[in-house]
């Protein structure tokens, strides 16, 4: 007992000082963050003065082309904010595809499209394949306009979006050109996904549509996504037994050959987000997206992309100016109407060949071979 | 008379019908044979790939058996100098359109054979869902994709044997015309817009190149 106290005053004092120096430590982390807080705001600052400068020079970029086309003599085609400089405007369906490409990126960008089209595009139209081009991207004269329209939309490029957002679209946002074959590509995605979410939706569960978009944004998707023998599949699909350490290949071994799922789900776990298949791809999102665009009118883009920080629920919601529900609805109404055309014959397409049957079996009959009586 | 030239007609062209018939009936089975009874949608996708790659026989068989049973039908009468079609009491175009009529009826044995195998096989895939069999527009397909090759040469057969050298040295010489083309470094494609007009509607083989799917989404 008597040896005991002074060891219980030194473990006392040691504590104190502890505690002392615990309360020192969080002041002096404290000061820290708020001189980090400073530095940030410094440089979020200066990153918004550069962005400005950026814009300026472009506009001034821009003003400086459009007056050295008129200087020159270049007579521009404008639709809307997009301008078109060519040499032959008339060799080409130029007119049409300009107001085709406007009306596509206004639709689909509101007013973030103006910044897309700041600075004038110049095209050259090509009447020989080895023709020398040295100003302009090179367009052949015998270009359709539903090509030049996709060429004036590739040079525009799209808008920069968030981390968040391109991490669950996989991309930026496209403009949906042909809205059959997207809608069909879909449609074929959702027959032929593997996931039972993707069934569930083709089979009309919103909750299965919104479940297999991944709307969620849950990293551990696979759980909710597929089923056990889907994950295996997954697993199977994902890596190879033999580019594995023997602690991966021992878990690959008991998923895939012995059927454990919480061995799929270990190794999923395990695997980076990117490699994980997904059931379906950038094609339906950015399809939900142009769905929400749509459904929002304008200024749904600058809706959509106003709080980075929001899930994409919200954000798509914000932008539809509908319920989440509301908008994959639609969507998946568009997917199951956009079915892609099956084996069977038309009428119209049945009737061509019966005629073209009847007409060329009728010259044979008739054929002055055989107007010997 | 109708009788007898089909008679005859089934004598001359007998093992090239015999074979279409075998492969029609064969063609839709074996292009199913990879579906199994549990089968899920991740199947289904190498399923449909595996389903289109069989797809191309059907065109190809359309055409080669509409082809050799049009030629087959005119060869003995080329090779007799038509005397034997001559010296019948009836007029020349009854005589052809019976013949015509004859080679229509012996291209039935395949189209029958196609429809059934189409439908056996059809009826014992166990397909997800979303995939569907469609034995009819299929068997549809054929029957008009081969009877359109069938009268396309069974007209050219019927001319004179000039006639389809014609024909045959036109399309040789569009050929040779545009490879010279290329070789000069001209950029004028003259087949293009040919195979596109015949390929596409309303083009005479735009039958030819729609969806030849016994299984489709």
């Amino acid at each position: 007992m008597c040896r005991a106290w002074p060891v219980a005053v030194a473990l006392s004092l040691l504590a104190a000082h502890g505690v002392a120096g615990q309360t020192l430590d969080t002041a002096h982390l404290h000061r820290r963050a708020d001189s980090l807080l400073v530095l940030w705001r410094e440089a979020n600052t200066l990153g918004e003065v550069q962005q400005a400068v950026r814009d300026v020079r472009r506009q001034k970029s821009a003003q400086i082309t459009r007056a050295t086309a008129a200087l020159r003599g270049e007579h521009p085609v404008q639709a809307g904010d997009l301008i078109v400089i060519a040499d032959y405007p008339d060799s080409i369906p130029l007119r049409e595809a300009v107001a085709r490409a406007w009306g596509m990126l206004s639709t689909t960008y509101g007013g973030s499209a103006t910044a897309l089209v700041a600075q004038p595009i110049r095209l050259t139209v090509v009447f020989d394949e080895r023709q020398l081009v040295t100003d302009g991207r090179r367009v052949p004269h015998r270009v359709t306009v539903d090509e030049l329209e996709r060429t004036l939309l590739g040079m525009t490029g799209q808008p920069r979006v968030d981390a968040r957002f391109s991490r669950w679209l996989g991309n930026t946002v496209h403009p949906v050109f042909d809205t059959a074959a997207e809608r069909g590509a879909v449609y074929l995605q959702l027959v032929t996904a593997g996931a039972s979410a993707a069934t569930a939706c083709f089979q009309g569960s919103i909750a299965g549509c919104t479940t297999a978009l991944q709307l969620s944004e849950d990293s551990e998707f696979y759980l909710t996504v597929y089923d056990a023998a889907q994950r295996r599949g997954a697993v199977a699909s994902g890596r190879t037994a033999d580019m594995l350490g023997p602690t991966e290949r021992a878990t690959y071994v008991r998923c895939v050959d012995d059927h454990v799922d919480s061995a799929c789900v270990e190794f999923l776990r395990g695997m980076p987000l990117p490699q994980i298949p997904q059931p379906l791809n950038f094609q339906a999102r950015n399809l939900l997206v142009s769905t929400a665009v749509q459904l929002g009118g304008a200024g749904a883009y600058d809706r959509l992309m106003a709080d980075t920080s929001a899930p994409v629920i919200g954000r798509l919601e914000r932008a539809a100016n509908q319920p989440i529900d509301r908008v994959v609805t639609t969507w998946r109404a568009a997917v199951i109407a956009g079915r892609p055309p099956a084996t069977a014959v038309s009428p119209g397409e049945g009737l061509l060949a019966v005629g073209w049957m009847g007409l060329i079996a009728f010259g044979a009959i008739r054929s002055t071979r055989w107007r010997l009586t | 008379m109708f009788r007898a030239i089909l008679y005859q007609q089934w004598k001359w062209t007998r093992l090239i019908v015999c074979l279409g018939t075998v492969a029609a009936f064969a063609i839709p089975i074996f292009s199913l044979s990879s579906s199994t009874a549990a089968m899920d949608h991740k199947m289904a996708a190498a399923f449909l790939g595996h389903v289109q790659g069989w797809g191309v026989f059907y065109p190809v068989l359309a055409g080669t058996l509409g082809v050799l049973v049009a030629i087959a039908l005119w060869t003995p009468d080329h090779r007799g100098r038509h005397v034997y079609s001559l010296a019948l009491p009836v007029p020349r175009w009854r005589y052809v359109a019976l013949r015509y009529l004859a080679g229509l009826t012996l291209l039935a044995a395949p189209v029958a054979a196609l429809a059934a195998g189409a439908l056996i096989a059809s009826a014992t895939a166990s397909l997800p869902v979303g995939l569907h069999p469609y034995p009819v527009g299929l068997a549809i397909r054929f029957t008009l994709a081969l009877l359109v090759a069938f009268t396309l040469f069974f007209a050219v057969s019927s001319g004179t044997a000039r006639t389809a050298a014609t024909i045959l040295g036109s399309v040789a010489a569009l050929v040779v015309i545009q490879v010279l083309m290329s070789a000069a470094g001209s950029q004028l494609n003259i087949l293009m817009p040919i195979a596109n007009a015949l390929l596409t509607a309303p083009g005479p083989f735009a039958i030819f190149t729609g969806r030849w799917m016994l299984i489709d989404v």
